[in-house]
């Protein structure tokens, strides 16, 4: 998996590609907690994403919890077989999904 | 037992007849004799009496007045004093008539001079000059005496009761010039004759009755009363010999009787120890019969009859038969796991009937079997059973045999026939077709016989029949045989799905074949269905460290499985994701102090086109599946972080189950692709 940062204007956009598993989450969840301390608006490109278990919906949750705090947080580009994931897990209803 | 003796059937009867008749006729034969004689000797008393009577009479008359007296017709004192002499024989001697008269030959007449007749007679007396007719018989006699050849004559009237003596009263010259005739009554005759009869008659039957009765009293005793007794000894010979009591069948003369008596004491006795013996030949039959039911009862129990015979196996059907023709039969068929994949199936035929053949059956039904189960192929299997069959093979038995064991996983029949009848194989094409394969020879004919093995690939779906020869060979009362085109055709024909069905039909079916008709042979069948190809064994499988950082690997692993099979990309995600939560599950969960290991195993079902995971931990015992739902309604900021990877399992799985086996944590789940 890679993520790459783009902050701007108290606006972060990550744009994962390849898996988000069990391996990778913790990676995710690292970038998450470092970089959206003053960060409004959380931006997910998920056009990359092409693999998702409950351990990339647990960093996603964790994050949405963040985030609603401080801001709001999106996600974009999300593929077919990871959005059924979304709607399977209730996901879909929590996330703001673009 | 005792019969009433009825006298009709008795032989007394014929006994006392035939005495009474014999007496009867004897005395009536000396009777007639001895009267006869008695008769005589009166008749020769009277004739001689009459005789003299006559020639007193004619002496006593003066021939020279007689015709003085004719022409006058007068009485004179001489005549008067003549006549009333004669009046006095006549009445002392009793004579009916004394007549004196002179015989005219010419008219044939008798002229009557002195006439006199008894007071007793009750006759008249004839006037002097009366005349009457003479027979000719007379006038023989007459003319005899005239020309002086004979003098006296006597006619005997016996039944009359009297005779009449004649005798010629002679002039001085010696010329016969009249007759005396004396009529003299034979009253003693008469009622002698009648009391004589009488008496003979009451003498006869009085002894005719007391021999009877005393004859018929001995023959009784001598003859009937032996016989009966043998009779009724006969009769109740069976009690007698019941009770174990000798009959009685003493007889006190020493005859035939006594003889036969004898014969049949000796013949009592014989057949109470021929009986004895019989009892004994009999109980020992009965106790071989009833071992043989026994030994016939553990063969039957010694061929696998429970059915289903592997429930644990879906795989699989399979069923078999046999019906014995004598109480022990020679076919056998077994069939059995050799290991987890491997089915082996059996058919054979022993040679001979009866108990050897029973014994020969089990000694190659179990060596069959024992090195088929140490793990050798058909082939194998036959040549050394063949070898051990071989030694002190007395007896010559032999046993044909086809064998085949199954990879219940690739669907190949390796096989071997010594022998046998091929089996029957349907295939894809849906009928059933003989598996020829040059057989080797019967098993425990030869021992250096090595046995060709064979192979065939069963397809799901394939049915592989085994028979004996008692199938084909059945016969109906016109001596027909059955037959392998009746058989294959029947078999084609079959609509039923079971193998138990498909047997059941073919018997049905062999049966109304045979009609009334006996069994000669045994019926032995087998049917195996083979459904489908194992796939849980053929799992590939890897063993991985519970960790996370394996992860990855498994992930490899399974994604590499997946391509093999081209599954579809979103459901090789699903599948992975399902993969990684279990396998997670399990490394985060199973070992909390020391690490252990996970074995992930892969199999894909080609026929159902789905992927079955198998995720097993040797770790503490835990079913994630009975972990409550997450309730996924909730708001982010309410839900709970965790217990979603089961979930997930369990919405995109097909089927998902948790067992505990041997201390091992086993999660299976399958997904159609």
């Amino acid at each position: 998996m890679t993520i790459n940062k783009e902050k701007n204007n108290g606006i972060l956009t990550l744009a994962i590609e390849g898996r988000l598993d069990t391996v990778t989450a913790p990676e995710l969840e690292k970038v998450v907690n470092e970089e959206t301390a003053d960060v409004r608006e959380l931006i997910l490109d998920m056009k990359g994403l092409e693999y998702i278990s409950s351990a990339g919906l647990r960093v996603l949750l964790a994050a949405q919890k963040k985030m609603n705090k401080q801001g709001v947080m999106k996600l974009t580009d999300v593929c077919d077989a990871v959005m059924e994931v979304f709607e399977m897990t209730g996901f879909a209803d929590i996330l703001t999904i673009e | 037992m005792k019969q009433k003796q009825n006298f009709k059937k008795s032989l007394i009867r014929p006994i006392f007849n035939a005495i009474i008749g014999l007496i009867m006729l004897l005395s009536a034969a000396i009777g007639a004799v001895g009267y006869f004689e008695f008769a005589d000797a009166l008749k020769q008393q009277y004739t001689e009496a009459a005789n003299g009577i006559a020639e007193n009479v004619a002496l006593g008359i003066d021939a020279g007045k007689l015709d003085k007296y004719l022409e006058s017709k007068k009485a004179d004192d001489e005549y008067n004093t003549i006549r009333n002499n004669i009046q006095h024989i006549a009445d002392a001697e009793d004579c009916s008539v004394i007549y004196v008269a002179k015989v005219h030959r010419d008219s044939k007449e008798r002229e009557y001079i002195y006439n006199v007749v008894s007071k007793t007679s009750g006759f008249s007396p004839y006037d002097m000059g009366f005349r009457d007719e003479v027979s000719e018989e007379f006038l023989k006699v007459y003319d005899s005496i005239v020309k002086g050849e004979s003098e006296l004559h006597n006619f005997m009237y016996a039944r009359k009761g009297y005779t009449t003596s004649v005798y010629p009263v002679k002039d001085d010259s010696g010329n016969a010039v009249a007759i005396v005739g004396v009529v003299k009554n034979m009253n003693l005759l008469k009622t002698a004759k009648h009391n004589y009869i009488v008496k003979i008659i009451l003498i006869e039957a009085l002894i005719a009755v007391v021999s009877g009765i005393f004859w018929t009293v001995y023959m009784r005793r001598r003859i009937v009363m032996p016989i009966r007794k043998l009779n009724e000894a006969s009769l109740n010979m069976v009690e007698h010999l019941e009770d174990g009591t000798s009959p009685e069948i003493f007889v006190k003369n020493d005859d035939e009787i006594r003889d036969l008596a004898d014969s049949f004491s000796k013949m009592y006795h014989e057949i109470g120890e021929y009986i004895a013996k019989l009892e004994k030949v009999t109980a020992e039959k009965e106790r071989i019969g009833a071992e043989l039911t026994l030994a016939s009862d553990i063969q039957a129990h010694m061929l696998p009859c429970i059915f289903p015979a592997f429930p644990e196996y879906d795989e699989f059907d399979i069923y078999a038969t046999m019906t014995p023709a004598k109480e022990v039969g020679g076919d056998f068929y077994d069939f059995f796991m050799t290991d987890e994949n491997h089915l082996a199936v059996v058919m054979a035929d022993v040679s001979g009937k009866g108990v050897p053949a029973a014994l020969f059956m089990v000694i190659a039904k179990t060596l069959i079997k024992n090195y088929a189960q140490m793990g050798k192929e058909p082939g194998e299997v036959f040549n050394t059973v063949n070898r051990l069959l071989c030694e002190g093979n007395d007896a010559g038995l032999f046993v044909t045999s086809w064998m085949g064991i199954l990879d219940l996983e690739s669907g190949v029949m390796k096989y071997a026939n010594a022998g046998h009848n091929p089996p029957l194989v349907k295939g894809a094409d849906g009928k059933f077709e003989y598996l020829r394969s040059r057989p080797g020879f019967v098993l425990a004919g030869m021992d250096t016989t090595r046995y060709r093995q064979s192979q065939i690939t069963l397809n799901p779906g394939d049915r592989i029949f085994l028979y004996t020869d008692g199938v084909t060979e059945a016969t109906d009362g016109d001596g027909k045989l059955y037959g392998e085109e009746r058989l294959v055709s029947l078999l084609n024909r079959c609509q039923s799905d079971s193998a138990e069905e498909m047997l059941r039909d073919l018997k049905s079916d062999i049966d109304s074949f045979v009609g009334s008709a006996p069994q000669f042979d045994d019926i032995t069948m087998l049917m195996l269905d083979f459904k489908k190809r194992k796939t849980g064994e053929n799992m590939n499988e890897r063993v991985f460290p519970a960790d996370d950082s394996a992860l990855r690997d498994v992930l490899a692993f399974a994604e590499e499985e997946l391509e093999k099979v081209q599954c579809p990309t979103k459901t090789v995600m699903q599948l992975t994701v399902a993969l990684e939560e279990v396998f997670v599950n399990s490394a985060h969960y199973a070992y909390p102090e020391e690490k252990g290991q996970v074995k992930v195993a892969i199999a894909f079902d080609e026929e159902n086109r789905s992927v079955t995971f198998r995720v097993a931990d040797r770790g503490v015992r835990f079913n994630p599946l009975e972990k409550e739902d997450p309730d996924i309604t909730l708001s982010a900021d309410e839900r709970q972080i965790g217990g979603l990877g089961i979930f997930i399992c369990k919405k995109t799985m097909d089927e998902i189950g948790y067992t505990r086996e041997n201390g091992e944590n086993i999660l299976t789940m399958t997904k159609k692709i």
